[in-house]
């Protein structure tokens, strides 16, 4: 009866998650097991699990899958470098501390399509970086960054982490304000150096967001598009190609719809894995 | 539209003295001079591979024209030595100092069009819908140009590597008579969007004049041309001519720039022109690989 008298108030909810996305999931499952070119007049054709022995045995698919996990390895532990440093920087009462989470927070309200152009002349043969470097002194290191295969993936991370460190920043400077202050000072009195504080006591206690942060950096890395899309172009010759910019690759610019969806139920699978590990990780962690 | 033509900033290159290249040494020689002068010579965001297709497209006309779209239609083999020659061509042009370092990392748009734009560089390959940047107005203001541009000239001389001069185009253009409307491939891909039966209507002139008056692009109607005496150019002098003969010549063209290239082929270009010119992909291999996404298109 309680059951009865609530079913109304989570209709709305149930029929928005079940009808959008459940049923997109569905139809995309569908969909992948279709040679279609995604055109509604086109009539497709049912290949069943064409499109995934397919895609096993597509040499992109793969490096996109490597390309996805050294992004996400590289960026989640910069991005926690740098957040946690700064969070921690912001808790030592700096002058003009709110002016500077404003500059470390603004990347991440910024369109990667207004920073695509800006990160291209940056880092262009004839860019500011290699400007820096030749005033600098660095002028042997000077090259076209984005001309490189590993140079544009690095190209690509580095404004990955540009853009999203000021989450990890926010993040971890709200965890840091919920440590009581008297454990704090409890090290203080014991003896124990800022350094050694941060890092045996506010590291641990600040881990619940880390295990956040790390789900959604691997997430966030195997949905990765607008970057390298933006940035690069998936290249050169797939050098910074993920599975988002090779589904839209597949899909719009190829036409091949049910591929596509093969891939992207791909993506989905490994989504929820990645997420699944890493609660199952931490739950065990707290057990121990 | 027609693409696959070389750009030039007539004022750098009186700057230093120079004339429009006309041959694939010239060009390299060109080049050379302006980087010797510390000044960027040509620019293209090769990481943008359709303006890639159309370079190569460019370059295809000089070593055999036809021949590319007779490819795409699976009239010729991407495997023919003029195919390789092309490819050879287009590699020289990245390992002889004629497109600009770290080309494949940059977009043709904004990348290249701002470098030209601002007088970074002298030459860019762009099309037709570049001839509005030479009048006055949006010569001087819209996008702040350096110099005067114009489209090197149309070049006849028989010298396969001459690669930038007879640029292909689409076709577009229907008669004021709905009865004569062009059959290329290009015209019938585009009639759905452009309602055909208009071709033929007493407003289309007037408005197609008023169009071409822009010279954002080539006139779709046979008969109408820009009304030049009403167009005030940048530099008349300088430009009046040339533009004129380009705008004859790409009325003229009646080779496709996509229409025959399939999605799938598109991208099997973008691996082999980027690939051949970054030295990745071995010229074989990426005209065998174009053969082979050519057949498998058309099964």
């Amino acid at each position: 009866m309680a059951f009865g008298a609530g079913l109304p108030w989570i209709i709305p909810a149930v029929a928005l998650v079940v009808g959008m996305i459940y049923f997109s999931i569905a139809d995309t499952i569908h969909v992948s097991t279709l040679d279609w070119n995604g055109f509604i007049l086109s009539p497709s054709k049912f290949v069943g699990w064409d499109n995934y022995t397919k895609m096993f045995r597509d040499p992109f698919f793969w490096t996109a899958i490597w390309h996805t996990g050294v992004f996400f390895v590289v960026t989640f532990a910069v991005q926690t470098l740098i957040g946690f440093i700064f969070a921690a920087l912001m808790h030592s009462k700096v002058v003009l501390a709110p002016v500077y989470k404003v500059i470390i927070f603004i990347p991440t309200v910024l369109a990667p399509a207004t920073m695509a152009p800006v990160f291209r002349h940056i880092f262009d043969a004839k860019g500011d970086f290699n400007a820096i470097l030749s005033a600098v002194g660095l002028g042997s290191l000077t090259q076209p960054w984005l001309a490189g295969d590993v140079t544009a993936m690095i190209v690509v991370m580095v404004a990955t982490v540009w853009q999203w460190t000021g989450l990890t920043f926010i993040l971890y400077y709200a965890a840091m304000s919920q440590i009581e202050t008297e454990v704090l000072e409890a090290a203080r009195i014991d003896g124990s150096s800022n350094f050694r504080t941060l890092l045996a006591i506010v590291w641990p206690l600040c881990r619940p967001t880390t295990v956040a942060l790390a789900t959604l950096g691997v997430i966030g890395a195997l949905k990765t598009f607008d970057v390298p899309y933006l940035v690069t172009k998936a290249g050169p010759n797939h050098a910074t190609e993920f599975l988002g910019t090779y589904i839209y690759q597949t899909m719009v610019q190829q036409k091949h719809f049910g591929y596509a969806a093969a891939i992207s139920i791909a993506l989905l699978i490994l989504a929820i894995v990645g997420g699944v590990l890493m609660r199952r990780r931490e739950r065990e962690k707290e057990r121990s | 539209m027609y693409s696959g033509s070389l750009w030039i900033n007539k004022d750098i290159f009186d700057k230093y003295g120079l004339k429009a290249p006309k041959t694939l040494a010239e060009w390299k020689n060109v080049s050379a001079k302006l980087a010797a002068a510390g000044q960027g010579g040509f620019v293209q965001g090769a990481g943008q591979w359709a303006f890639d297709m159309d370079t190569f497209e460019a370059i295809m006309q000089n070593v055999e024209p036809g021949l590319y779209v007779d490819a795409s239609l699976g009239k010729a083999k991407y495997s023919a030595p003029q195919f390789v020659k092309g490819m050879e061509i287009w590699k020289s042009l990245f390992d002889q100092g004629i497109m600009q370092s770290g080309a494949v990392g940059l977009q043709q748009y904004p990348d290249a069009n701002n470098a030209f734009m601002s007088g970074q560089y002298a030459m860019v390959m762009m099309g037709s819908w570049y001839t509005q940047y030479t009048v006055k107005g949006h010569h001087d203001h819209g996008h702040e140009s350096r110099g005067r541009l114009q489209p090197d000239a149309v070049h006849d001389d028989s010298d396969p590597v001459s690669p930038m001069w007879r640029g292909p185009a689409t076709s577009a253009r229907c008669s004021a008579t709905p009865t004569t409307v062009s059959r290329s491939a290009a015209s019938l891909a585009i009639r759905p969007l452009r309602q055909p039966s208009r071709c033929g209507s007493r407003r289309q002139p007037r408005v197609s004049r008023a169009v071409a008056n822009t010279l954002n692009d080539i006139p779709s109607l046979k008969g109408v041309q820009p009304q030049w005496d009403n167009i005030k150019l940048a530099n008349p002098a300088a430009q009046l001519k040339t533009l004129q003969d380009y705008t004859d010549t790409a009325s003229s063209a009646d080779q496709p720039r996509f229409a025959t290239v399939s999605a799938d082929l598109n991208t099997a270009f973008r691996d082999a022109l980027i690939g051949v010119a970054t030295g990745k992909v071995s010229i074989k291999d990426a005209l065998t690989n174009l053969q082979t996404v050519a057949d498998a298109s058309r099964k």
